[in-house]
Parts: C-alpha cells; sequence; structure tokens
C-alpha cells in the first residue's frame, strides 16, 4: 500500500457537456472524482491527501460528451509534482481516455 | 393599419458575467416562445469555474422585449450530472415601441419565467446524451382595444390579460454534432396579435374670439381592432440543428490551426405547431448561422454570432389565406453582441 498527496486538475475544450474523471477503476463509481474546485488559472482541480493505492501505478480514466472537437484534459501531479503526460479524452472516442501513472 | 409581420427572431442575449463572459443563445419566436433549450451546448463546464453562473440581458427584436436572465446550476456541480435553473423577466410596449415614440402611449407587458433542466436526463454516452426539463411563464399584458360599432365613449377601452404557459422539453446531442429539440406544453393565449391596428387621432379644436385664434389639440392614440379572444393552446415544437465543431488553435495541422480563426455555417430546421380551438398555427423555418471559437475564456466553444433566418408562416395553408407558399416566406437577420 502506498499513499502520496494526489491533485487532479481537469480542463475543457470546447463545448463539453458532461465529463467524468475516474481513479483507478472507471466502472466502480465510488472512484468517480467529484467536488471540484475552482482555480484562477482556468482549469478546475481536486486534492486528495494520503491518497492510498494498492499497487505501484495509478490509473487515470476520463470521458467527455459534448460537440465535436471537444476535449477533456486531465493533468496529474503526485506530491505536488506534475506528471509527464496528460489523459485526453475526445468527444468522438468511444471507450474513456486511459493513463497508468507510476508512483 | 400595420402589415402583421411574421417574421422569426433569434432572441440576442448579452452576457454578462462578473469573473467570466459567457455568450447564449436562446431561440425565441415573435411570440417570445422558447424554440430550443442549448444552455448545456454553450455552457462550458470545466473552464475553471464549477457550473454555469450567468446573468443574460436578452433582446428580442420579434416581441420588441427586453429581458433579464439569471442561469445557474445546482450548488455542488457535478460535471457528470448536473441540473441548471433559469430565473427570467422581461418587458415590452404591447403595441410595440412605434406607440411609445410616436403617441408616447405605454401598455406594458410582463412575463416571469422559471425553467428547469437536468443534464443528463435519461442517457449518455459516446454518441448520445441529453438533456430536459420543464418551464413555466407567467404573463400579465395590458391591451387597448377599439370597437367602432359602439358608443363614442366607449370606442377605446383596455384589457388585462393573464396567462400561464407550461412547458415540458427534450433534448439531445446526437454523434456530437446534430442537435435535437422537441417541447409541448399548454398555454393560455389570446388573439392580439392577430387583430388588425388602428392608429386615431382625436381632434380638439379651441376658438379664441379675442384673438380671432382657433387651436387644434391632437391626441393619437394606437390600439386593435376586432374580436379580443382568450384561448387554450397546445405548443409543439421540433427543431434539429447541426452545430459547428470547435478546431484546436495549438493543433501542429496548419488547416486545424487556420479553421480555429474561421466563421463556420450550422443551421437550424424547425417545425412549430400550436393546437387550439382555433384554427392550427403551424410554422417551418430555417435557420442558416454562422458561429466564431473563443480561442480565449470559453477555450474553443462557438457561438452563433449571426444568424440568417427563413419561415414559412401556415406552410399547409390551414387557414386558407390562399396565398402562395412564397407569399407565406420571409426572411429575417440576427446578430449577436457581447458585452
Amino acid at each position: 500500500m502506498k499513499s502520496f498527496d494526489l491533485e487532479i486538475r481537469a480542463s475543457t475544450f470546447g463545448s463539453i457537456i458532461t465529463w467524468k474523471v475516474y481513479l483507478e477503476d472507471s466502472t466502480d463509481d465510488s472512484k468517480l472524482i467529484l467536488g471540484w474546485f475552482p482555480s484562477d488559472e482556468g482549469y478546475l482541480f481536486r486534492k486528495f491527501t494520503k491518497y492510498a493505492i494498492e499497487d505501484d501505478t495509478l490509473e487515470v480514466f476520463a470521458g467527455c460528451q459534448g460537440i465535436k472537437g471537444g476535449k477533456l484534459i486531465v493533468e496529474v501531479l503526485i506530491n505536488g509534482i506534475s506528471q509527464q503526460g496528460k489523459v485526453t479524452a475526445k468527444v468522438e472516442d468511444k471507450k474513456y481516455a486511459f493513463k497508468s501513472y507510476p508512483v | 393599419m400595420k402589415i402583421k409581420c411574421k417574421v422569426f427572431y433569434l432572441a440576442i442575449p448579452f452576457a454578462i458575467m462578473s469573473s467570466q463572459l459567457k455568450a447564449q443563445i436562446l431561440l425565441e419566436d415573435k411570440n417570445g416562445d422558447q424554440i430550443a433549450n442549448n444552455a448545456p451546448i454553450y455552457a462550458n463546464t470545466g473552464s475553471g469555474v464549477p457550473g454555469i453562473n450567468l446573468s443574460l440581458i436578452k433582446l428580442n427584436t420579434g416581441d420588441q422585449s427586453l429581458g433579464f436572465n439569471y442561469i445557474t446550476t445546482t450548488k455542488n456541480f457535478n460535471p457528470s450530472n448536473y441540473r441548471i435553473n433559469e430565473f427570467g423577466i422581461k418587458a415590452r410596449p404591447t403595441e410595440g415601441y412605434a406607440a411609445v415614440f410616436s403617441n408616447g402611449q405605454f401598455s406594458p407587458g410582463i412575463r416571469a419565467s422559471y425553467s428547469y433542466t437536468k443534464v443528463p436526463l435519461l442517457k449518455t454516452s459516446s454518441n448520445y446524451t441529453d438533456w430536459g426539463g420543464f418551464s413555466v411563464n407567467y404573463d400579465i399584458d395590458r391591451y387597448a382595444l377599439f370597437r367602432r360599432d359602439t358608443v363614442f365613449a366607449n370606442q377605446f377601452s383596455t384589457k388585462t390579460f393573464r396567462g400561464i404557459n407550461l412547458g415540458l422539453n427534450y433534448n439531445a446531442l446526437i454523434n456530437s454534432i446534430w442537435i435535437l429539440n422537441f417541447k409541448v406544453g399548454y398555454s393560455r393565449r389570446n388573439n392580439y396579435d392577430d387583430l388588425n391596428s388602428i392608429d386615431a387621432e382625436d381632434y380638439n379644436i379651441i376658438n379664441d374670439p379675442a384673438s380671432r385664434l382657433v387651436r387644434q389639440i391632437i391626441r393619437k392614440r394606437t390600439a386593435k381592432e376586432g374580436i379580443f379572444k382568450e384561448f387554450d393552446a397546445y405548443p409543439f415544437i421540433l427543431a434539429f440543428t447541426k452545430a459547428t465543431s470547435s478546431d484546436d488553435p495549438s493543433d501542429p495541422d496548419p488547416v486545424v490551426k487556420a479553421n480555429s480563426k474561421k466563421l463556420k455555417i450550422g443551421y437550424t430546421v424547425y417545425f412549430k405547431n400550436l393546437a387550439s380551438e382555433q384554427l392550427p398555427k403551424s410554422d417551418m423555418g430555417l435557420i442558416f448561422f454562422l458561429t466564431q471559437q473563443d480561442n480565449k475564456q470559453n477555450k474553443g466553444v462557438r457561438t452563433p454570432v449571426f444568424g440568417l433566418n427563413i419561415q414559412a408562416s401556415d406552410p399547409f395553408d390551414v387557414e386558407k389565406q390562399k396565398n402562395s407558399l412564397l407569399d407565406k416566406i420571409t426572411v429575417g437577420f440576427t446578430s449577436i453582441f457581447s458585452l
């Protein structure tokens, strides 16, 4: 079991009607991120203190619905450090966009 | 007598927001009926402020109204399941601004409105997302009426109309580009707009023997002539819109980059029917609109900036006016301004 401070930043491009970001498991609604906070930089964020995972990687899933050309961009910060590679979900995607981050 | 103009109009909203400017288009007809509920399309749900909180000043050149709308989402905003509340109030001169400017005559008409929209309503998937809800409007209108077949002193009268409008709407985004809007409801209406306008001038002549002057005092009044009726009506509105896609200005492809700065053409096809004890009224229309992409605050959201509106009123000649289709077609222009 590993624990760390986690911050998820989400921003959208284009007309996005609904969007979701899951941690670890996209089929488990308890892993859906809720309670987003605003930022002056134009993104929404959610922080988790001492977030615990059982394996060595953090999986982040993202999906969105909206007008063609729209997308959802998710940035992951572990212990305050921005991780390489963002999760980008397009409205045309049939499945959740997904990325693993080694911890 | 004024010629009745059956041009559909787009409401022209001005978006004013304390922290962020957003534009939104609200499609209304000349009676102020909302054609489409596209609030989630023009909202930017992930722009740094969770949810939607915006105030609109809305000008509809069709019913000549000026209104204020406040649109907000639920407090604990969840971008995958949220609700939109919209509160509105608008006022207009029921005789139009011509009577206000030429006669100083103002017969007020006020509409208070509330609408609730749930996003999504039934389904959200990669190629189908819906939203919908209900709306309630309450109208109080004061009208000036004229009857020539009564005693002179009673020929002008005023009438206060109170009417409630209830509506249910269902909307969906299909394959990320097509928007379906469907609306049914109940509406208490009247035939005031169908009556003939008259402009009357009363002359009062004063004769002054001492100065040998004749003074003429003119009082102008505008009213509608005919039999005023109130009735129950059941509106039905169906609309399809082809939305315009967004292009990422930071894309390495120069074509995509260039497209992000270009205007794009979309269109809306609609059918509106008003069933009542009167003859059913139907209108069909096609709106071409140009959208502009906001590459700054709203990050890629395209909003309409100009619309060309072609409408055929009563295309099936239910009202038996024997007019040709070309006679029934009217064209209107619309434009949107951001403050």
